[in-house]
């Protein structure tokens, strides 16, 4: 009975705070926050059962990080160093970047590597490598400063999204395709150099 | 004719002067046609123009950012700065507790303890000693169950004991306070509490 009418409670609690603050149609910029959707929910896609020749359909996990006080073209250049790379290898290189993004981004993995494991069925978590990694643009506040000469400048207080996926398995090898050549091939490299050297005004 | 008309004219002129008279008011002569007022400058028209002068338009893209340009501000170049992030080569496992740091740094994780600890005997000392004037002596951390090494009174002299109420942490052994300039010791006794 308790139980009953503290659900009934909470249910009308909800409505009024957290959950619709955001969409609850003032207008004022600051509540103007319209969350992105679309992307998480690729979680809920169910896919039919796959058939017996089949390579195994990975598992994969979206996750995102919303109204991050940060520039979105500055988030970009972090979530692309973080594309290809395995969970462990990204939090620790993140760890030693010196960026405000960075922490979000960290964040963000560790995250989606909980929720891999607890929801999404992921044995090990290390087994994680993330396939996709970008930024969106959050609402932008306007606001007014002054310049010399009674000139008007615009300041924008911006937010940004971060959104991530990681996929179950190994990374591949070359994910940007830059195709660093191998020791051997630097070392026929030099060698072709030292030897194309003459000796000036030589035979 | 025309002699009667001035006549008239004349007597006329009399009156008003007569008048003008009686009121104290000055011959008519004496009018000007003109007063010459001191005229006083317009108050100018305020216009943003004023302040603003003609840069009002200024700032206006004039070409097309090529794609090279854009590239180039976007991701800069392998020449000059290269603006994308780079992952670093010289990150390493800390053999003490197993955090990541840079090589050629301390770890971060094992340097907070130390920080920890120092900050305690730090407070102690300021407990102890006061605030009033700087300490220029030298002080001997004590922990527990440890007591002050056998020297002769001189060199107790002007020198400052602090007792931690704790152990001794397992990192902090005793050489990581000895001098630089403290020679090597020749003695062959030397107590087993007293091994680095």
């Amino acid at each position: 009975m308790n139980r009953f009418l503290s659900n009934l409670f909470a249910r009308r609690f909800q409505c009024n705070t957290k959950n619709n603050l955001h969409t609850s149609g003032q207008d004022f910029a600051w509540t103007k926050s319209i969350l992105p959707k679309s992307f998480i929910q690729n979680n809920q896609k169910i896919y039919p059962p796959q058939e017996i020749g089949e390579n195994p359909r990975p598992a994969f996990i979206c996750h995102q990080k919303t109204n991050i006080k940060y520039s979105h073209e500055k988030l970009w250049y972090i979530a692309c160093f973080v594309r290809g790379m395995t969970v462990d290898e990204a939090v620790k290189q993140l760890s030693f970047v010196n960026k405000k993004g960075a922490s979000f981004v960290k964040e963000t993995i560790l995250e989606a590597q909980d929720l891999a494991v607890k929801q999404h069925n992921v044995e090990f978590k290390s087994n994680l490598w993330i396939a996709e990694s970008f930024s969106g643009k959050g609402v932008h506040i306007k606001g007014i400063r002054r310049h010399a000469r009674a000139r008007l400048g615009e300041v924008r207080y911006q937010y940004s999204h971060y959104f991530v996926r990681l996929e179950e398995g190994k990374p591949p090898e070359d994910y940007f395709k830059r195709n660093p050549l191998t020791a051997k091939q630097q070392l026929e490299n030099w060698l072709e150099g030292m030897r194309k050297r003459k000796i000036i005004n030589s035979f | 004719m025309i002699s009667r008309v001035h006549h008239l004219k004349n007597i006329i002129k009399n009156v008003e002067k007569n008048i003008l008279q009686i009121f104290g008011l000055p011959p008519r002569e004496l009018a000007l046609a003109y007063t010459y007022e001191k005229r006083l400058p317009e108050p100018k028209k305020f216009s943003i123009k004023d302040i603003v002068g003609d840069g009002i338009l200024l700032a206006v893209p004039k070409f097309r950012r090529t794609v090279e340009k854009r590239l180039k501000r976007k991701f800069g170049s392998p020449e000059y700065t290269w603006k994308m992030l780079v992952p670093k080569t010289n990150i390493i496992v800390c053999n003490s507790c197993g955090h990541y740091h840079e090589r050629g740094h301390l770890c971060a994780h094992c340097y907070k303890k130390v920080e920890a600890e120092t900050k305690e005997i730090q407070d102690k000392i300021q407990q102890k000693l006061g605030n009033q004037k700087p300490i220029e002596n030298d002080v001997i951390v004590l922990y527990n169950g440890e007591s002050l090494p056998d020297q002769p009174k001189e060199f107790w002299r002007g020198k400052r004991i602090i007792e931690m109420k704790k152990d001794r942490p397992q990192w902090f052994s005793k050489n990581l306070l000895e001098k630089t300039t403290q020679q090597p010791s020749e003695s062959k006794d030397v107590k087993p509490t007293d091994l680095a």
